[in-house]
């Protein structure tokens, strides 16, 4: 189906995790592929199925694309200005939830961020009735922490790191 | 010297299950051009069988008569 043509401040923007302590992460095909795919992930809410997905309550839906990345060049030791655009790596995304300790997709998070090796694809969806715009992922998880200060909710921070070339884009 | 040419279900099929890049793998997968673009002609847009078709049409453009006949005077 096309995409709807809106412009994007009307949608709103929200985050799903595939469920399962050990998840079998979409193949690279298969996050451009909303129906039976990505839709699995993503809740009703977001007008998927949520068959095999659960929503990430986070603060604010991190900006997620690519980092720069340039090569620089010198040649037979005289230095070159030009910057060669290189593909660039994707970004990774720093997030921070409030810390509900009986949150399931949290502790999902908390157990992949240990365990370091764990692949889950990851979607982030953009609303806006019954359209949807998803854009999949698959990434690990690092550096969780949680943050009790006293002077305010506990909070948990931790990072996302997309795998390299494993991102898709669909529609509903 | 003619060239090996894989079957088109087989190549679908490993960009289907691939965790690399689609680009990288389509670009070395060997199949028969016209086959691509046909199937892609009548595969369902929202399938993982269209987005591998998709990959694969990129690198395996259809050769009409002129650039085949540019491609000889080079």
């Amino acid at each position: 189906m096309a995409a709807p043509n809106k412009v994007l401040p009307g949608f709103a923007a929200s985050m799903w995790m595939q469920t399962s302590a050990t998840p079998t992460p979409l193949s690279t095909a298969n996050l451009s592929v909303w129906s039976a795919q990505v839709a699995t992930i993503v809740g009703t809410a977001a007008n998927g199925t949520g068959t095999a997905g659960t929503q990430l309550n986070v603060e604010a839906v991190p900006a997620f694309g690519q980092d720069d990345a340039v090569a620089s060049f010198s040649v037979a030791g005289t230095r070159q200005s030009d910057k060669i655009p290189v593909q660039s790596a994707p970004t990774s995304l720093s997030i921070t939830a409030a810390w509900n300790p009986s949150d399931a997709a949290l502790l999902l998070i908390r157990g992949d961020a240990y365990s370091g090796t764990v692949d889950r694809t990851y979607v982030i969806a953009s609303v806006d009735g019954a359209s949807t715009i998803a854009y999949a992922f698959n990434g690990r998880v690092s550096e969780f922490k949680i943050d009790a200060q006293p002077g305010a909710e506990a909070k948990c921070t931790f990072t996302i790191n997309p795998r390299g070339n494993q991102y898709g884009w669909s529609n509903t | 010297m003619e060239q090996h040419v894989m079957d088109l279900d087989d190549a679908i099929a490993v960009l289907q299950n691939t965790y690399a890049s689609l680009e990288s793998i389509a670009r070395f997968l060997p199949v028969d051009a016209e086959e691509v673009h046909a199937a892609l002609a009548d595969a369902d847009p929202d399938t993982s069988e269209a987005i591998a078709l998709q990959a694969l049409a990129k690198y395996n453009p259809i050769k009409t008569k002129q650039n085949v006949a540019d491609t000889e005077h080079e």
